[in-house]
Order: C-alpha cells, then structure tokens, then sequence
C-alpha cells in the first residue's frame, strides 16, 4: 500500500463518463437504473430455490452475449439443461457464450482451492470473456463445505478481487439459507445468502429477488439492496413473466411495498434510501 | 358454559359428578346442550335459531364451506367425512355464518398458499379448529392492506404488459 495523492481532473470526468456508459443495454427497470451490467464489478443475486432467478440470469445471459463475449460457469447443471431456455430466447447469441461444467473438473483440483483459483483463472484467460455468470456460486466448489467458512471466505475475497485485476464482470446466483422460503414475511437481504456473509459484503451491485403467491397468481419482487453511486437505482421491481421469462419489470412505489410487508415496522430502514 | 370432556378417556367421578350437575342445571333453565365436536360439550349457547331448525341448511353449508376451500386450495376434501362435518358445525353452532368460513379460508389461503411449510395447514383440521378459528376470522383487516399492495402491483405490471 503507497500513500496517493489527489489525481488530477481529467480523471476524474474519464471516471464519471465512463460511471455513465452504457455497456449492456437492458430491457430490465433494475438493471438501466444504474446503466447496466457494469465491467470490474462483482454483481450477485440471491433467492429461495425455484424462485426464478436462473430464469432472469438467463435473460441477462442473453442481453450480455448479444453485445459482448460470454463465460457461464455451471454448478450443477450440464449445458444441454442449461442452454435448453436460452436457444428459446436468441438462438444467435449462443456463437458468444462458452461454458465450464463444474462436475466436469477433476476431483483433485476442486480438493484445493488454490488449484480451484487458478483453474478457473485459466479457464476465463483462454475464453477471454466480457463478463463471467455464477449459476450457482453457493453449490458450486467456491461454497464448497470443505473448504469450511473460512474458505468460502477467501472464495469472496478471491470474487471481489477478480473483476478488479481483469477488468471483467462477474456475476454470481446465490440461494438464501433455509429459514427463508416463499412468501417470507420479511425482506430478503443480502446477508441471508447460504453461508458465508462475505461475499455479499464483496459485492458491488446486489439483487435480492422475492416470491410471492397471492390473489392466485405468482409475484416476483427484486430489490436493488447495492448499487454504486448510481441515483434513485435503489428500489423494488415488480417483474413480469410471461410464457417462458421474465419480459419486463416495473419499478414498485414504496407505498405499494410497504403494504405487502405491512405487518413489520422492519421495511422503515428501507424507506428512506428506496424512496 | 363450556364444558371440555375427552371421548377417548374415562371421565373422573369429579368430573362426571359436575358434568351431570351442570346438565342438570341447563336442562331445568332450559339452555340448550350440544355436542361442538367429539370433545367438547357446550352448554347455554345459542345456536342460530334458522340453522337449528334446518339440519339441510347445515348439511349445505357444510359442502359449500368443502367446496370453497377445495376450488381455493386445489385440494380434495370431502363433505362427506365426519371428522370435517363435526368441525364446521360445531363452528356453526357458535354461531358461524358461510361468510365467515370464506373469509377465514381466504385469509389462510393468502398467507400460505404455495408456502412450503404452511400449504400442508390449508385443511379442515386445522383451518376451523375451536381455538383456531376466530384469530383467522380476525385477519381480515390487516390481509386486506396486503391485498391491496397486491392488486397495485398487479396493476403497474399490467401496464407493461400491455
């Protein structure tokens, strides 16, 4: 670490032209509201199993590989079952996307996290991805339960350093602990991702996605819980499905929100920076 | 008065001695004496006179109430069976209307349908139970504020599908 000094102005407008560039454009309310995926950040979302978020990283998938080169590392899935949803929205965004199935890596590499690191450096070094998708990082070998907390630890220091040093985009799906289910009466926050709080707190724009069952059909908030210096980005989004993924989302007024999580005082701390 | 008994247990000699003492006493100041369910006796409380008369009425709502709570649940219980027909009347004769059995079934529908702990409670057991069913009854006004939060975004993400 050096002592720095003041950098001079020209700098700093090249640094907030650049805070201003749009290098996804998206369909999604959540995503303009602080101009898109954004390279050199670690980005996460994090939901009940079967809420739909791969679903929405699919989408997002789509909208990144039809401007830039892809890199989606799997946990658990194969790419058939993986790709079967993406082929239905953009066949011709599939040239820009390269896959790692997780099951696929040697034993002997995943036993060390070390190996792990740099077998996954490896892998974005030879594919040279604009942005690397996590689907799922808390089953995948960088949660993985024998590395401990503290080594599901250095996998968020690991993450928050990547897209620093590369310059890259990441973006992992996380799953929420088990006392979180549908219909959770309490707002999903960051810190209630399945194991290690590290990460989350490594990451610079998180979404905590939430469904709900009422008036007999299916609600799918997002919260923008973490942004950078992006105005009015905090906030709800109602998202709109329809047939096979999410078409659009609408930003919800806090007063909506707050109805639905009427019966505690809880949602008050949001108020003020979601409004 | 209310009088607790369980049916699969002997009464003890104190308990039987003021079970019949307060029949006695009912039955000579003309208070009504019915079964709630398979454990309870209840003693001086008026039954909707309408209802009372009508054992038909009864039996109606009874498959109403099964009905509404199947078409909501997409469950299939059955009027038929005795353990839920005991139930609803019972909540009938403290005086339940069919109203009041749809509110509560909306209100437990609302809370936890498709939840995968609290689905399994979407049941006749659970939902007209004695001690149960009046604090469900009562949500209303709190649910309705939820429902509303619903019906607005519902609404907001009507205009983007359009």
């Amino acid at each position: 670490m050096s002592i720095k000094h003041p950098v001079d102005q020209k700098e700093i407008d090249e640094h907030l032209k650049l805070q201003e560039e749009i290098f996804v454009p998206s369909r999604y309310e959540f995503l303009k509201a602080h101009k898109g995926l954004r390279p050199g950040c670690l980005h996460g979302i994090i939901s009940t199993t079967g809420a739909g978020k791969s679903t929405l990283t699919k989408a997002l998938i789509v909208e990144a590989a039809t401007h830039h080169k892809v890199m989606v590392w799997l946990s658990e899935e194969t790419v058939k079952e993986y790709q079967a949803l993406i082929s239905k929205m953009d066949q011709r965004v599939l040239a820009n996307i390269v896959f790692v199935e997780e099951k696929e890596i040697p034993e002997e590499i995943k036993r060390n996290q070390s190996d792990f690191f740099e077998y996954f450096n490896q892998m974005v070094e030879e594919s040279d991805p604009w942005i690397v998708f996590i689907d799922n990082v808390t089953t995948s070998a960088f949660y993985n339960m024998r590395y401990g907390l503290a080594g599901q630890n250095r996998s968020a220091e690991f993450l928050k350093n990547f897209p620093k040093l590369t310059g890259k985009a990441v973006f992992y799906v996380g799953h929420t602990d088990s006392k979180v289910h549908d219909n959770f009466k309490n707002v999903i926050t960051p810190e209630m991702i399945r194991g290690s709080k590290e990460l989350p707190l490594a990451t610079e724009y998180f979404y905590c996605f939430q469904k709900f069952i009422a008036n007999d059909q299916i609600f799918t908030l997002l919260r923008v819980a973490k942004h950078r210096h992006h105005k009015d980005a905090a906030g709800w989004y109602a998202l709109v499905f329809e047939k096979d993924f999410y078409v659009a989302d609408v930003k919800a007024p806090f007063s909506t929100v707050n109805k639905i999580f009427k019966k505690r005082d809880y949602l008050g701390k949001y108020q003020k920076k979601d409004q | 008065m209310r009088i607790k008994y369980k049916c699969n247990q002997d009464l003890k000699p104190m308990d039987l001695q003021m079970l019949i003492l307060a029949l006695g006493q009912a039955q000579e100041s003309g208070e009504t004496i019915f079964f709630s369910d398979t454990t309870e006796i209840v003693i001086g409380e008026k039954i909707p006179s309408k209802l009372k008369k009508d054992p038909t009425a009864r039996m109606t709502i009874v498959d109403d109430v099964i009905r509404f709570l199947n078409e909501k649940t997409g469950k299939r219980y059955s009027s038929k069976a005795a353990a839920n027909q005991k139930l609803i009347l019972a909540r009938i004769n403290e005086g339940a209307t069919l109203e009041d059995f749809k509110t509560v079934i909306e209100n437990k529908v609302r809370s936890w349908k498709g939840d995968h702990y609290w689905d399994k409670y979407l049941r006749p057991s659970t939902l007209f139970q004695a001690s149960k069913f009046e604090g469900y009854l009562n949500e209303r006004s709190q649910k309705t504020e939820e429902q509303s939060g619903f019906d607005e975004l519902q609404n907001l993400m009507e205009t983007k599908r359009q």
